[in-house]
């Protein structure tokens, strides 16, 4: 399955709406989508996984470095998750306690 | 007894073939529930971009077989041999997005997720062994 990107926003926040499979091949798409949007200016940005069928290591690693471009601007990067199987690579690795990770849009974009 | 092996040049739009080669003859082939089929997949990704970033030049190539008894499944992921997976930091776990970094992550990550890693180098090829303890559904 292919990549797809949306970006939305709302409730003044940008959101980031990730679909099918971010590996070594689609990773590259998801980081300039995140370029861009920071270069926009677009400092907060939440990136809903809830479509996303797979994520390896190449995927954590965009992911990682769209946190720390955002938060060098003292913006943030949360993500939308619910699902197991996408948990898990995030809990293996520790990064659950780097994201701020929700189980739904409304949460995340509610937030400060 | 070798179920199917995938030869490909080393670039990354064909890591996604191997995650579903090897997840369909796993599904097809053994009992394996949802969850243990999904870190097969992760593990073999993780393999393939291990391979793919060992290797160089137009030509470069990897390989991927299945290989199967009744009681378990490996897939052997095999490159050329111009790098050495054994230098990846073996530390899993990070506390702060500073101490990650993406490239260190997947032999770490691929030991978590199957039941036995094994590395061999012989003959000018590497390669990882990954290998799930899994019950054939029929074996012949």
């Amino acid at each position: 399955m292919d990549l797809g990107l949306e970006v939305i926003e709302k409730n003044g926040v940008t959101v980031l709406i990730v679909r099918g499979e971010v590996d070594v091949y689609t990773a590259p798409r998801l980081r300039e989508r995140i370029v861009e949007l920071a270069g926009e200016g677009h400092y907060r940005i939440v990136v809903d996984l809830e479509g996303v069928d797979f994520l390896d290591s190449t995927g954590l690693g965009v992911l990682v470095g769209g946190l720390k471009r955002l938060r060098s601007h003292d913006g943030d990067l949360q993500l939308v998750c619910t699902q197991h199987r996408i948990l898990k690579v995030f809990e293996i690795t520790g990064l659950t306690k780097v994201f701020s990770i929700f189980d739904s849009l409304d949460a995340a974009v509610s937030s400060e | 007894m070798q179920l199917a092996r995938l030869d490909m040049p080393a670039t990354p739009e064909f890591v996604s073939l191997a995650r579903l080669v090897v997840s369909s003859i796993a599904d097809h082939r053994y009992e394996i529930t949802e969850g243990r089929l999904d870190d097969l997949k992760l593990a073999v990704s993780e393999a393939c971009v291990l391979a793919i970033e060992a290797e160089t030049g137009p030509q470069a190539s990897f390989s991927v077989t299945c290989e199967g008894t009744s009681e378990d499944l490996s897939v052997v992921v095999a490159h050329t041999d111009n790098a050495e997976p054994e230098g990846v930091a073996d530390k899993i776990g990070v506390s702060s997005f500073e101490e990650f970094r993406p490239a260190s992550l997947g032999l770490p990550l691929i030991h978590s997720l199957v039941d036995e890693v094994g590395l061999e180098s012989e003959r000018g090829l590497s390669s990882l062994r990954m290998t799930l303890r899994c019950r054939a559904l029929e074996f012949s």
